[in-house]
This record gives C-alpha cells, structure tokens and sequence, in this order.
C-alpha cells in the first residue's frame, strides 16, 4: 500500500476521541442539571421565547417543533439527559452521538438568544464526531465488543462494519482531522480579527473585558488594574490563538499548546464565568495527543506510581479486601501479591515476621511502607478510596500503627493444608509456611 | 483487494468534502476580502444552518460597555419606581460560577444587544461606508427589523414577568423597559470604581403586559 493510504486504514486518536466523548457527555449532563430549575423559562414552550414565536424564526429539523405540549416538552429534556449519559458512558456510541448533536442542536436552536461560542463548537464537531469511532476506549462499546448483542440488527451492523473496517478508519481519520482543522480555524479566525482591534493591538482589551459586570468578578480589579498583567493577557492571547495551528506541526510545540490552552481556557471560566465555553473547548484538546503519546504516558505513570502490595493470602478476609481494592483500582496502578506464595518474601526481600502482622507496600522507588502507611500509598492510588485517605492520616496521626495493628490481630488465617479451622497470626504462623 | 479499493474510493470522496467545507469555512471565517466577497453566497449557502460559525469572541474589539435593564410598571392608576431585578442575579453569578444565572442573564442582555442593533456582520461597517444611506445602514432592512422587534417582544416578556412579581399576576396593564448604558471608566483612569464611567438612559415606550406563564 501507499504510504499516506496505509496511515490512513488504521484507526488513529482513538484514546483521544473517547476522551472526548466522555467530556462532550459529562458537559451535556452538567449543563443539563445545571439549567434544570430554570429549563422551563430558558426553552419551555411558554418561556421566554414562546413556541408561537419560536416557530416564526423557521426552525430546522428541531425536536422541539414537533409539538407544543409542556409534557412533550419535558419528555425530550429527560431524554436529553439519557442520552448525554449513554454519550459519557460509552454505551452504543455510534448511535447515540447523532441523537446527542440533535438533542443539543435543538436546544440551542430554540433559543438562539442564549448561545455562546461554546455552544457553537460543540454543535459543529459533534456533526464530525459522527464520523468518528469514540468507543474504543472508556466505554460500555469497548466492554461489549467480545461479547455477543442482544440486538440482532446491532450484531448485523457490527459485521458490516468488520467487513469495511479499512473504509471506516479512513472516515474515522478524516473526521478527528475534520475536528482539528475546525478547532484550529476557530483560533485562526478569532485571532485575525483581534489583531485587527485597536483595543488588542494597544494591550487594554483585557482592561475593557473585565470591566463589563457579565464577565467580570470580585477581585478582578487586582488583574485589571494591573498594566503587566492586562498587557500580558491581552498579547497572550492574540499570540496563543494565532500560534494554535502553526504549533501543531511540533510535538514540543503541541505540548505546550495544550499547557497554554488549558490555562487559557480554565482562567476564563474561572475569571469571566464563561464555565461551559471554556470546557466545551477544552473538551477538543484530548485529540491533541496520539495513542502512542497517551502509550507513553500510560507506562511513565506506572512506573512512576506504580505499587506492590503485600497481603496475607492465607487470611479469608485480606483476600475478600484484595478483590474488593482490586476493583476500586480504576487506574490499575496497585499489583496484589501475597507474601505466602513461594519465593514471594525472598524476591522482595520483606520480613516474614512483619509481613504477616501488617500489609506492606513497595512504591517505584523501592520504599517499603507498611501498616497504616501501606494503606495511605494504597489509598493515595486508588481514585474511589481519596476521601478515606484522609481518615487514615488521622488515624496515622493520632494513634500510629495501634489501630492499624489492633485491626490486622483479629483476623483470621486459613494455612492450606495446616490448620482446618483457624490458626494464631504473627510470626510464629509466618515461620510455618508450608514448603 | 475489494477492501481496499472501497477504502481508496472512500478517501477520495472524504478528501473531496473535507476540502470543500475547510475552503468554504476558511472563507466564511475570515476578514471580509475580495476572494470571499466574489463566493459568499456560494459559501453561506453550503455553511448554513448546520455549520454556521462565529468566532469573533470579543473581537475585533470587545464590548465597552455593561446593559443594565430596569422595568416599571403601569397599572393604569399607578406606575412603580425603576425596578432593577437582575443585579441580584448578578450578583449570585459573581458569588458562583457554577449557577446557571450565567445563562439567565444572557437572555436581557441578548435581548437588549438586539433592540440597540448589534450586528456580528463585518461586511456591513464596509457597506455602510459606501453606501450610508442603505436601509441596512439605518437599521431599516427586514432582518435588522426582525432582530429589533424580537429584542422589544423579550424585553416586554420579561417586564411583564417583573410586574407579575411586584404587582401580583395580571394586575398590571402596560410595562416600560429602560436600557442603562454603562461605560467604564476609559483605562487611564483605571483606579476608578466600577460605578465611575459615563451613564446614558434608553427608555422604550409603554408597552402592554403580556401574561407570562410560571412567572
């Protein structure tokens, strides 16, 4: 095959495009809930814009057309809010993608006095992402992928699918280069037309912006006021938005876009109050990477952060723990291993003794912890366990390794082919380790 | 090899629409040119409605100014003082960002953008140059019409919604929306406070209430 046409057949950004949809559809469900109290008003056929006068602006292929009932009305919100979840979650992606653009298409289109730039982006790339696979990663698609459907005419649109796969990845490149090259003109475009500004050009543009009550905030006359920093701001920006694209064609280049991007964009939230806009954009920016990059990153954090723990396989409940730490692992960066199995204590170099009275750990380092503070290395790994990591570091702080160690000598053991009931913990039961 | 020739047909029809919209949108997007003006229509007619774009996002030059709406009501025998109710509003979405009064707010302020005739069209400061006695220039053609009367038809909405609050539902027979144009203080005078700058009033005429449901 030709060179540009065998790139073009493999699936490219696929980590990228999932990362995206996930924040697409938790950026659905946050602006969903977030308007809920207000939807009525804001979209409702006897809102702010009734459906009568609704209907003059000559709407297009919009749901809310259809009918003018509050209850109708009601019934696609909560649909809406379905399927920005299924959208998140990955589940059936390639057919809830388009009912997600219609969804949100619809709404802004209902009322048009409400959009932002945000908005806009969002509506236009999820046309294209319609052309892309965002379900080979984080999602219910990639669970379900080996198993077979319970939708014939989905198992049917699987196989069709498997027989164009070299057509589909070259609409699924296309597309995430579609959303690039969208991505980038929006900068270009933005850009130009600052630098055409008197106010961008003499450095006060900033000043001006945030002196408007809407897209200002208390305190931000610390940053107005100041000359450094609104003349930094305002080039930074006409720089950032104009060096977006030229920047993409250099890795080191790339990555310090993205840096500036997301500083970009998260101080606009925060300091304009434009939260849904900045992360709507900021939702693009996954695509900025490619799978190897995000390969590469994978295994600097696992050997980074990566952990060993060593429990007591012969105790009934450290086993039940392991499975239950096991799937809170959602980063899968803890490797459970225990200090029973043969050769285990001599590879590892632990003390048999202490192994079988506290939990130890070794981080990437080399270090050892044990007890309460395995549990803290254990926890600070393991994304669902953050908020009791806290708890351990009181516990850690006010009684050390009492209450850990009054925990541990209560449980017991079962020693495979040794003891039929249970047997006593501690050294004396670590030295009888069958073989 | 059926494979392979369908991926090549494929790549060639997806580099023929990809070409096409990233052309159309290069025109669309920019500045207006003399490539652009000989297109636009061609352009407009392919980007919209589904790909309508505009990016301008506080350029060539952002807003100077803050809209600030207040309402007073009628009831035929009384009038109400100035009614300012979205300054509290404000203030929520100043106390947190994650409110959605960011939204709500933009519904008068869009709405009173449109009765003053704001335009996002850069090709109409090129025109009106040329040609300001076009109705286009003076506010006068239908879509510039349009855009002015549904900025009175939201203001009135909203007015009648006010006086539903403060007068009781129903009660009131005409509302009266006023846009307070604020302008901040120019930058060499930056240390002054926010309420420092120039001020100017836009009363619009009485206008009669309109029963706004769930208000």
């Amino acid at each position: 095959m030709i060179g540009p046409m065998s790139w073009l057949v493999t699936k490219h950004w696929l980590i990228g495009a999932s990362l995206m949809r996930v924040s697409l559809g938790v950026w659905a469900v946050y602006y969903y809930l977030l308007h809920w109290g207000v939807r009525r008003e804001l979209w409702g056929p006897a809102g702010v814009l009734p459906f009568e006068k609704f209907l003059e602006s000559g709407p297009r292929i919009n749901v809310f057309q259809w009918n003018s009932s509050p209850l109708y009305f009601e019934a696609i919100y909560a649909a809406a809010i379905l399927i920005g979840v299924a959208v998140a979650i990955g589940y059936r992606s390639r057919f809830m993608l388009p009912l997600h653009w219609l969804t949100i298409w619809s709404l802004q289109e209902r009322n048009q006095l409400l959009g932002d730039g945000g908005d806009n982006i969002m509506r236009i790339v999820l046309l294209f992402l319609a052309l892309v696979d965002t379900g080979a990663h984080f999602s219910l698609d990639a669970l379900r992928v080996t198993r077979s459907s319970r939708w014939g005419w989905w198992d049917a649109a699987r196989a069709l699918c498997e027989r164009n796969r070299a057509a589909l990845a070259v609409v699924h490149n296309f597309g995430v280069l579609l959303v690039l090259a969208q991505l980038s003109l929006l900068y270009m475009s933005t850009g130009l037309y600052k630098v055409m500004g008197e106010l961008w050009q003499n450095g006060t543009a900033v000043y001006y912006i945030l002196r408007v009550d809407e897209f200002s905030w208390p305190g931000a006359e610390v940053i107005y006021r100041n000359p450094y920093l609104v003349v930094l701001a305002t080039y930074g920006t006409v720089l950032f938005e104009l060096m977006f694209l030229p920047s993409l064609f250099n890795r080191w280049t790339r990555y310090a876009t993205i840096v500036a991007g997301i500083v970009f964009h998260a101080s606009i939230a925060l300091v304009m109050g434009l939260v849904t806009f900045a992360w709507s954009m900021a939702s693009i920016y996954p695509l900025l990477v490619t799978d190897e990059e995000y390969a590469m990153a994978d295994t600097w954090f696992r050997r980074r952060f990566g952990l060993t723990a060593f429990y007591d396989g012969w105790c009934p409940a450290c086993l039940r723990s392991v499975r239950w730490l096991s799937r809170c692992d959602l980063l899968s960066l803890v490797t459970f291993t225990s200090f029973r199995d043969p050769g285990v204590v001599e590879r590892y170099g632990l003390d048999a003794g202490r192994a079988a009275q506290r939990i130890h750990s070794i981080d990437a380092a080399g270090r050892v912890r044990e007890g309460i503070d395995a549990m803290i290395a254990l926890g600070g790994r393991t994304v669902v366990l953050w908020p009791l990591v806290l708890l351990f570091w009181l516990t850690r702080l006010a009684a050390g390794q009492r209450f850990y160690d009054a925990f541990a000598s209560r449980r017991f053991i079962l020693i495979p082919g040794v003891c039929a009931t249970h047997c006593a913990t501690g050294p004396a039961a670590a030295r009888r380790q069958p073989g | 090899m059926r494979n392979l020739v369908t991926a090549w047909l494929v790549a060639s029809m997806m580099t023929i629409v990809s070409a096409t919209y990233l052309v159309s949108a290069l025109l669309y997007l920019a500045p207006p040119n003399p490539v652009t003006l000989l297109h636009l229509p061609a352009v407009r007619g392919l980007l919209h409605p589904f790909f309508a774009q505009n990016w301008h996002l506080f350029a060539p030059n952002p807003i100077r100014m803050n809209l600030v709406l207040t309402v007073r009501c009628s009831t035929g025998a009384q009038v109400t003082p100035w009614l300012d109710p979205f300054t509290p509003w404000l203030a929520q979405h100043h106390r947190n960002r994650f409110s959605p009064m960011g939204k709500m707010l933009r519904v008068p302020q869009n709405a009173m953008f449109a009765v003053l005739g704001r335009s996002a069209d850069e090709w109409r400061p090129l025109i009106c140059r040329r040609t300001p006695e076009a109705p286009m220039c003076r506010g006068e053609d239908p879509a510039s019409r349009r855009q002015r009367d549904l900025g009175v038809f939201i203001l009135q909405r909203v007015g009648s919604a006010v006086c539903d609050q403060v007068a009781g539902s129903g009660r009131v027979r005409y509302v009266q929306p006023r846009i307070l144009i604020h302008e901040p203080p120019p930058w060499s005078k930056r240390m002054l406070p926010a309420g420092a700058g120039s001020t100017k009033y836009l009363p619009l005429p009485w206008l009669p209430y309109v029963p706004v449901s769930g208000s």
